[in-house]
């Protein structure tokens, strides 16, 4: 499938400072709808770990908790994520069934009330959920807060924080989402642009313009650390974020390192900001081997890393649900961003900056996470 | 009988002799339209029963297999062309089947044949490489999601570098597997190009494997959470009521609205991840009604949990089966992340060209190259709220329970929230 001019789309900021993007893209009876809560001004902070997180469990299900029931007897499915930058909700499903989509969209945004009982019960849910996580999610969360200090704090959140909240401090942080600066809704998939751009716009302008989200970590100190785990090993690539060549140079060369070492894993969340590539792995030897590697070894895999990256972005660009969820993203980061200048940049790239992208993941450079057993 | 089973028999002494089978590799072709890569996965039924070790020894070979080269390329030269198309080629194991998989960009089917047979015929299983993977095997401490994905004891200690090779020679026989090629496939000719590339594919001698343990039960769950699973029987994908059964499974397991989730998590608040998985095996798809829980050092409250189960499936009615309708569209014809077909830790990706594929050569693999997702939704119109009830809990009755309790439970209480009214203390 060539990826020539963009299909038909509408794109708008509202008076209010919210993002509504449409597009019709070639994806037979399927639609993606995203909507984005920026994390600027509202972002976790140390003591609060994980606030957002908890609101997320509840937004997800709606103000009379009955979203997934009215979603899924369409054939829709509705996740949730939260991030360092932004927390997401997408909802998945036939083209035919996108006005109960964005019925949805509007339920979500209608005012929350959290009861005691309510939160108890969820903070069970969430202490489940905290047994539940892999090991590669240990590695990447302790990465972070060693690579960027409190700028790293683990989305998650920390169970202790948790507890603390109260109903009323997930029902103001509702309440400070609920407004027009730093959201972002998408539409795309097999659908007709205007009308659903219409409903779209008539969802999100009745929303406050909201205080201004300033970016209140445009400093975020980098400070390279190492950090000990229990099960399993990681390197922290420290990347500029998308939009800086470096950033594809580093995960070029994470690509092309896990197709040598296949019980390396990448994880890379997009993000504009300052930010980690991390390869995981549970043998330690697969990490010591990037060291290794002469630059002769390295520049071998120059290609493969290329072609790697190459068609990282284009799954990016062809995925509806990934592709949804990174423009949402870019709405409330950087608007004039997009995936072609990604493309251009691992086209472009060089030897230098690709063993500059392999550097990047060697021991003295990045973070180092080790199994502490 | 007896005639067939005199065939099988000289069949299976014709390979021991080293003659080589008429049809080694049968392939199967599945165009794309509008793909611009095009897929080949070979896929191998693993003979036997997979033991303890056993199981750590696939491990390792799906860890080292493509790292080593094979007989006529180096290592780093075979994974540098079957890198070109953008994907990174892959072995994969399930319980009782093996799969390779490379991918090339369109125009290259033959390069990709090739790349595939020669790690099938001659994949190159040097100490340098498989010592240092086992070594690794043997330190490895498993998580909760490696004990969910393979529930038997794995006793890496045991594992020698001869257990890889054994299995690499007894999963790589003629006659053992097929190949499977999607997106822009040149249609007609992929069966003449592998006839070509595995015509000096002779039985080996199989490498047999020193020592077969025993299965031995998982102690117990590295962590706080432990594994509970109601594990009903195969589900072939030739059953003529194969749709209404799905449907069944759809409204017991999948969403967030299927009884499972309902009871565990919405109305108790018991676990996070409960859902049904479809686990591939070789023969079919296992239903797998897991639930991961840190709040239970044992299995005692399934019971409870089944009754509720249970009674919440005498609830059913039509908007229960037009739920579990639009759940089994989702899973089989667009994917998602809550489809309940699975490999290994997620599910397929039914809209990605190498997931399709991987789901497919499984299909194929258990005896269905025509499979028709649009036939099976069909099949399920009829279906009523009671027959959806009578599946159901049929496979309730039919499945056998599985406990593997955390090693490190938690006290069940969160943090003191000193002052909170209404406290719902704990279960």
């Amino acid at each position: 499938m060539a990826l020539s001019a963009p299909p038909p789309a509408v794109k708008q900021q509202l008076p209010n400072g919210a993002f509504v993007y449409v597009q019709n893209r070639p994806t037979p009876g399927r639609m993606s709808v995203v909507l984005t809560f920026s994390s600027v001004g509202v972002a976790d902070t140390d003591g609060m770990e994980g606030l957002r997180h908890l609101w997320e469990h509840f937004a997800a299900r709606g103000p009379r908790r009955d979203l997934d029931g009215f979603l899924e007897a369409r054939g829709c499915v509705l996740t949730a994520y939260t991030t360092r930058d932004a927390t997401q909700f997408v909802i998945d499903g036939p083209s035919e069934q996108v006005a109960g989509a964005m019925e949805a969209v509007n339920r979500i945004l209608n005012p929350l009330v959290v009861t005691d009982e309510e939160l108890a019960r969820e903070l069970r849910v969430i202490r489940e959920e905290d047994a539940l996580r892999t090991w590669q999610e240990r590695v990447t969360a302790a990465a972070w807060r060693a690579g960027y200090g409190e700028m790293g704090l683990d989305p998650f959140g920390n169970l202790a924080d948790m507890a603390k909240v109260q109903p009323a401090d997930l029902m103001s942080l509702h309440r400070a989402q609920l407004a027009g600066n730093g959201l972002s809704l998408v539409v795309t998939g097999d659908l007709e642009a205007s009308i659903t751009a219409e409903r779209a716009i008539e969802i999100l302008r009745r929303l406050p313009s909201g205080a201004e989200r300033l970016d209140d970590d445009a400093e975020e100190a980098v400070v390279a650390a190492s950090a000990r785990v229990d099960l399993g090993h990681g390197r922290g690539a420290f990347v500029g974020g998308m939009g800086e060549p470096g950033t594809v140079a580093a995960l070029a060369a994470g690509l092309a390192i896990a197709v040598q070492r296949p019980g390396v894993e990448v994880v890379y969340t997009p993000s504009v900001r300052p930010g980690l590539v991390t390869l995981v792995s549970a043998d330690r030897a697969d990490l010591d081997w990037i060291d290794a590697r002469t630059d002769a070894e390295r520049l071998a895999f120059f290609g493969v890393g290329q072609s790697l990256v190459q068609q990282w972005v284009t799954g990016l660009q062809q995925d509806n649900v990934r592709s949804a969820r990174l423009l949402g993203l870019l709405l409330v980061q950087r608007p004039g961003l997009d995936l072609e200048m990604l493309r251009n940049q691992a086209l472009t790239m060089t030897e230098e900056q690709f063993l500059a992208g392999w550097g990047r993941f060697v021991r003295e450079n990045g973070v180092v996470v080790e199994d502490g057993r | 009988m007896r005639a067939v089973v005199v065939a099988l028999a000289l069949g299976l002494a014709g390979a021991g002799l080293g003659q080589r089978a008429l049809t080694p590799v049968p392939v199967t072709e599945w165009a794309q339209p509008g793909a611009e890569r095009i897929t080949v996965v070979y896929v191998a039924r693993i003979p036997g029963v997979v033991r303890a070790r056993d199981a750590a020894a696939l491990d390792t070979l799906e860890t080292v297999l493509l790292r080593g080269g094979t007989r006529v390329m180096g290592g780093p030269e075979w994974l540098a062309a079957a890198s070109q198309a953008g994907v990174a080629p892959r072995a994969v194991r399930g319980d009782d089947w093996f799969a390779v998989q490379v991918t090339v960009p369109e125009g290259a089917q033959n390069l990709g044949i090739q790349l595939v047979a020669q790690v099938v015929t001659g994949a190159r299983l040097s100490d340098f490489n498989v010592v240092p993977a086992v070594d690794a095997q043997r330190g490895r401490e498993r998580d909760l999601w490696d004990v969910w994905r393979t529930p038997g004891r794995l006793d890496r200690a045991k594992l020698m570098k001869e257990d890889v090779r054994a299995w690499a020679s007894q999963i790589f026989q003629p006659g053992n597997g097929r190949l499977i090629l999607a997106g822009a496939i040149q249609s007609g000719t992929a069966q003449a190009e592998a006839d070509r590339r595995f015509r000096d594919y002779q039985p080996r001698l199989p490498i047999p494997r020193l020592r077969q343990d025993e299965a031995m039960p998982e102690k117990g769950v590295p962590g706080a959470a432990g594994l509970y699973e109601w594990r009903g029987p195969v589900l072939k994908p030739t059953l003529p009521d194969l749709g209404p059964r799905l449907l069944a499974l759809m409204a017991l397991g999948t969403g967030k609205s299927s009884s499972l989730h309902r009871v565990f998590r919405e109305t108790n608040g018991w676990s996070y991840w409960q859902t049904l998985v479809l686990w591939p095996v070789a023969d079919g798809w296992r239903p797998r009604l897991s639930v991961l829980r840190a709040s239970a050092v044992d299995g005692t409250w399934m019971e409870e949990g089944e009754e509720a189960l249970r009674a919440d499936i005498a609830t059913w009615d039509e908007g229960t089966v037009m739920r579990a309708r639009g759940m089994l569209q989702m899973s089989l014809m667009r994917g998602s992340v809550l489809s309940p077909f699975w490999v290994k830790t997620r599910p397929f990706a039914i809209d990605d060209l190498e997931d399709a594929a991987l789901f497919r050569a499984h299909l194929a693999l258990a005896g269905v190259t025509d499979f028709a997702p649009g036939a099976i939704l069909e099949s399920t119109a009829d279906v009523t709220p009671d027959r959806l009830k009578e599946l159901a809990t049929q496979m309730l009755d039919q499945s056998s329970l599985l406990v593997i309790p955390p090693r490190d439970p938690q006290p069940v209480e969160l943090p003191d929230r000193s002052g909170t009214p209404g406290d719902g203390g704990t279960d």
